[in-house]
């Protein structure tokens, strides 16, 4: 910029510019913080996020990757404080992609102050996080999370005593309660204000921190810029650990040959010493000054005995953990059929009485115009209001409490070996339990698994789990019309239906399976504000997506009747909808729409049908038939689009065709057969 | 590579495929961890092939001596036993060599070292076993076995034996990569203390590590080598140093 046109008339103006430019800059710095909230998994991180931050929470995905990161604004004195949740890890280590993103999102975006929330029922834990994070020499402070379940397991840390050992400020909160993160927010702030890094970083070994300082040195003298702004000494502790990442990171600067060459000499050196390997020998190291730590600043008082100790036990019991499981589960399909049946009465009850009347009195003088947005507006909105929120509403709420209570990694671990049968493990269990949620996000969930094959296994599957909006389609049409008793078989249906592809699958593909290792949460009480704010976030896209395309749809089958168009797409396909299945001939404009949103099936089927009432449309066999093909066909779009995401177009087209092919065979035989009676 | 033939027919051993050599190793486990004729089956599912290849390799390694097959398994001959423990020898010293001389990080080392075994011959080897002072464990914990010398077997017990209830040292963990990486992010290595807190019959096992709860599928857990009570492996490998 001076370079550019820089003449001495201009030297006012050009002065004035830089003046304003600085000032800018110094603003910015004034009143702009970054504060990153890390810690282990299950600690309350999002407990203490969400009320720091309120309700102004954008979620996106790490650019590259499918980790969520939440980033929340707030205004605190004159400061704009943009809070970072990073996922829940426990270490910087580029092992995970959770790691990796947490990792990255610190080096990346440097934090103004970093918020280290340890658990203080299990300090031992935290600190090995805890201690990566001091090496990196920004602000930092350590918030001693679950106080409560501390006292009541027994231990109560000393945040003095933490405080003087770490050499960072130490606060106590129950997030849960809300006590204190008022108090830790502004001494965070204060932090960033500040400015300064840990005074001291607790060492290493003697023999050890003799090398990481003699590399320490060599980094100093031989690198112009260490990557990211590291300390020479916490760079020099991660190439002694073989951190890939960051030797890569090095390997680009200019004179590093040497640095590198110090690093090898030094973990050889540290590995011939102690009959380890240096990455192996630190970790340890990093885990006895943990244990050592937390032994000495914890005291040991009378612990209270605690409910959820007990239910943690009989949760994970196997008499008792597989009758809870299915207790949890007909929990979850009873309030599903009779909350969301209630509400679907209601809902669609009041619309039909109140609303109805008169938008179709309003449409009635516009002629064909009117009809057609009768069909689309009228009807469509009722269908919308019998799927969105009696099912997907609550579906969403039920199931966000169960993962806040902890309760999900249980399921993993009572159904490992059943998983091993249809060639998956206990991980694969929470992501295809999020698929009766929605089956995208429990997709990119199964990035979890370890081997291809576990993920297309699961994937295959996933695909086949009713989603909440086919259970809104089951329950809305079966459930209602014809009893609990007939969507609880196709839900058995389904399930058998998904054991069988599991064990074929696991039969004819090629490998091994890996297996689960896992960390059990202990159960805890779910938060009201952060269970809602989760639900809102899953909920937010139907609304804001899936409306304005079920309307469009709504009116364009409105336009198709009207216009008498419908005929022509109906009859050539016909063979296929009454001959096979049995079904009216039109309703094959449902099905094809059920493929780009499934709820849309049902919606589209109310609008075709023309009554809410489809008893007066359809057998109860057909009916049924309806809802069967419906759940089983060709996942939706946005599904399809996960898969060829994951797993590559041939591997998405395979199961898009496998389970149209089930879905026909399974469907057409209930109708020929009609076992049931109906 | 002509050099390293050149090497080979010095010391008078035949020169084997690197896929002879994966399928003597992989006999190799199977009879010094479990005891075990190698199945057909197992070795497939190991090895990630299909049973019809396996029993061509078998019929192979049976013309040149180094097993004996028939329905039940294949068991390795007095020779072929020999070769396998070249085989493991070099696979483990190139283990401890890629992390104690390299730096290579824990996981994903064995894999590693499943390429580097193929390419080193027998004087080069006794070389690395030298400059690593003739190590006795390799990196996951496994005794690294020498000709002449005693059995590989590790003295323990698999984890998944282990009651409700039972305390036990770490001695050997798996080699996978990914298993690897999750073991030592909840810091289950071996030297570490866990403790059975429940245990699903053929099913699945919750071990308290610390104050962390953590649940491993038997496949895992039966390849997790404990012994029983305090840790006396560790402090003997120490003494050994000194």
């Amino acid at each position: 910029m001076a370079a550019v046109g820089f003449e001495p008339a201009a030297e006012g103006a050009e002065t004035r510019f830089l003046i304003i430019l600085v000032w800018h800059m110094f603003n910015r710095k004034k009143t702009e913080i970054v504060m990153a909230l890390a810690g282990t998994p299950n600690v309350g991180k999002s407990a203490i996020f969400h009320q720091i931050t309120g309700a102004d929470v954008i979620v996106s995905n790490y650019p590259g990757t499918t980790v969520e990161l939440l980033e929340g604004r707030v205004k605190h004195r004159n400061y704009n404080v943009k809070v970072i949740d990073l996922p829940g890890v426990y270490s910087l280590g580029a092992v995970s992609e959770d790691e990796l993103v947490a990792r990255r999102a610190i080096l990346e975006q440097q934090p103004d102050v970093i918020v280290n929330i340890a658990d203080a029922s299990n300090l031992e834990r935290s600190l090995f996080l805890t201690l990566q994070l001091m090496e990196l020499g920004r602000p930092m402070l350590v918030v001693l999370n679950m106080y409560d379940v501390a006292l009541a397991k027994g231990t109560r840390p000393s945040p003095a005593k933490l405080s003087k050992k770490l050499g960072v400020p130490v606060v106590v909160t129950v997030a849960t309660r809300g006590e204190n993160v008022a108090t830790a927010f502004d001494e965070a702030i204060k932090l960033a204000e500040r400015g300064t890094g840990p005074k001291k970083v607790p060492l290493t070994g003697k023999d050890t921190e003799v090398g990481i300082m003699e590399l320490a040195k060599e980094i100093d003298r031989s690198l112009a810029t260490v990557p990211f702004n590291l300390s020479p000494r916490s760079l020099a502790v991660k190439l002694l650990e073989g951190d890939e990442h960051l030797i890569r990171a090095v390997a680009d600067l200019p004179e590093s040959e040497g640095v590198l060459k110090k690093a090898r000499e030094l973990a050889r050196e540290i590995a011939g010493r102690h009959g380890e390997p240096s990455a192996y020998r630190i970790a340890r190291e990093r885990h006895g000054i943990a244990a050592m730590i937390a032994r000495e600043v914890t005291e040991q008082v009378s612990a209270r005995p605690r409910l959820s100790h007990r239910l943690d036990d009989i949760t994970s019991n196997v008499r008792t953990g597989v009758p809870i499981m299915a207790a949890v589960f007909t929990a979850l399909i009873l309030i599903l059929i009779y909350v969301g049946g209630f509400l679907e009465g209601l809902l669609v009850g009041a619309w039909g009485v109140f609303v109805s009347p008169s938008l179709h009195y309003l449409f009635d003088g516009l002629g064909d115009i009117g009809r057609v947005l009768d069909i689309g507006i009228n009807q469509g909105i009722a269908g919308i209001l019998a799927v969105m929120i009696p099912y997907i509403l609550v579906f969403f709420l039920v199931f966000a409490l169960l993962e806040d209570v902890g309760y999900l990694p249980r399921m993993a671990f009572v159904m490992d070996s059943a998983m091993h049968r249809i060639g998956l493990h206990g991980r694969a269990v929470v992501p295809m339990l999020g698929g009766f949620g929605c089956n995208v996000p429990a997709i990119m969930a199964t990035r979890v698994l370890t081997t291809r094959r576990e993920r297309l296994i699961s994937n295959f599957l996933i695909t086949m789990v009713p989603c909440s909006a086919r259970t809104a389609v089951i329950l809305g049409t079966v459930g209602f019309f014809l009893g609990i008793q007939y969507a609880l078989v196709i839900y058995g249906i389904v399930l058998v239906l998904i054991f069988l592809v599991g064990l074929l699958l696991n039969r004819f593909l090629r490998g091994q399976i890996s297996g689960m290792i896992m960390e059990m949460p202990p159960l805890r009480r779910p938060m009201i504000k952060p269970l809602l704010s989760k639900t809102w976030m899953r909920m937010k896209h139907f609304v804001y997506f899936a409306t304005p395309l079920l309307i469009v749809g709504s009116l364009i089958i409105g336009a198709l009747h009207v216009t008498g168009l419908l005929t022509a797409i109906v009859e050539p396909l016909s063979p296929l909808t009454s001959g096979w299945l049995g079904l009216p001939a039109v309703t094959i404009i449902s099905l094809i729409y059920g493929f780009i949103r499934k709820e849309g099936a049902l919606v589209l089927l109310v609008t075709i049908a023309g009554t809410p009432n489809l008893l007066q449309f359809m057998t109860p066999l057909q009916l049924f038939v309806f809802a069967l093909v419906v759940t089983i066909y060709v996942p939706c779009v946005a599904t399809i689009a996960a898969l060829k995401q994951e797993l590559g177009w041939k591997d998405a087209a395979m199961i898009g065709a496998s389970t149209f092919l089930i879905a026909l065979l399974v469907g057409g035989a209930f109708f020929h057969l009609n076992p049931l009676r109906l | 590579m002509d050099n390293m033939t050149c090497h080979t027919i010095k010391s008078g051993v035949p020169k084997l495929s690197a896929s002879e050599e994966e399928y003597l190793e992989a006999i190799y486990r199977r009879q010094t961890e479990g005891g075990e004729r190698a199945k057909v089956k197992d070795l497939a599912k190991s090895l990630g092939v299909k049973g019809p290849s396996v029993v061509e390799m078998l019929m192979k390694l049976r013309d040149k001596g180094l097993v004996t097959y028939d329905r039940s398994g294949a068991v390795l001959t007095g020779q072929g036993m020999d070769q396998a423990v070249r085989v493991v020898l070099r696979h483990k010293l190139a283990e401890r060599l890629l992390c104690d001389v390299f730096g290579h990080e824990l996981p994903g080392v064995h894999e590693h070292a499943c390429d580097f075994e193929h390419v080193l011959d027998d004087e080069l080897t006794e070389r690395i076993d030298a400059l690593l002072k003739k190590p006795s464990t390799c990196p996951h914990g496994g005794i690294i076995p020498r000709l002449g010398g005693s059995s590989a077997r590790v003295e323990g017990e698999r984890l998944s034996n282990l009651g409700c209830g039972e305390s036990c040292t770490v001695v050997v963990i798996p080699e996978e990569r990914e298993t690897v990486e999750r073991l030592l992010s909840l810091n289950i290595l071996p030297g570490s203390k866990v403790k059975v807190i429940e245990k699903l019959p053929r099913g699945a096992v919750m071990l308290q590590c610390g104050k962390t709860q953590i649940a491993l599928s038997r496949e895992i857990a039966s390849k997790i080598i404990v012994s029983r009570g305090r840790g006396r492996i560790r402090a003997r490998r120490r003494r050994g140093r000194n």
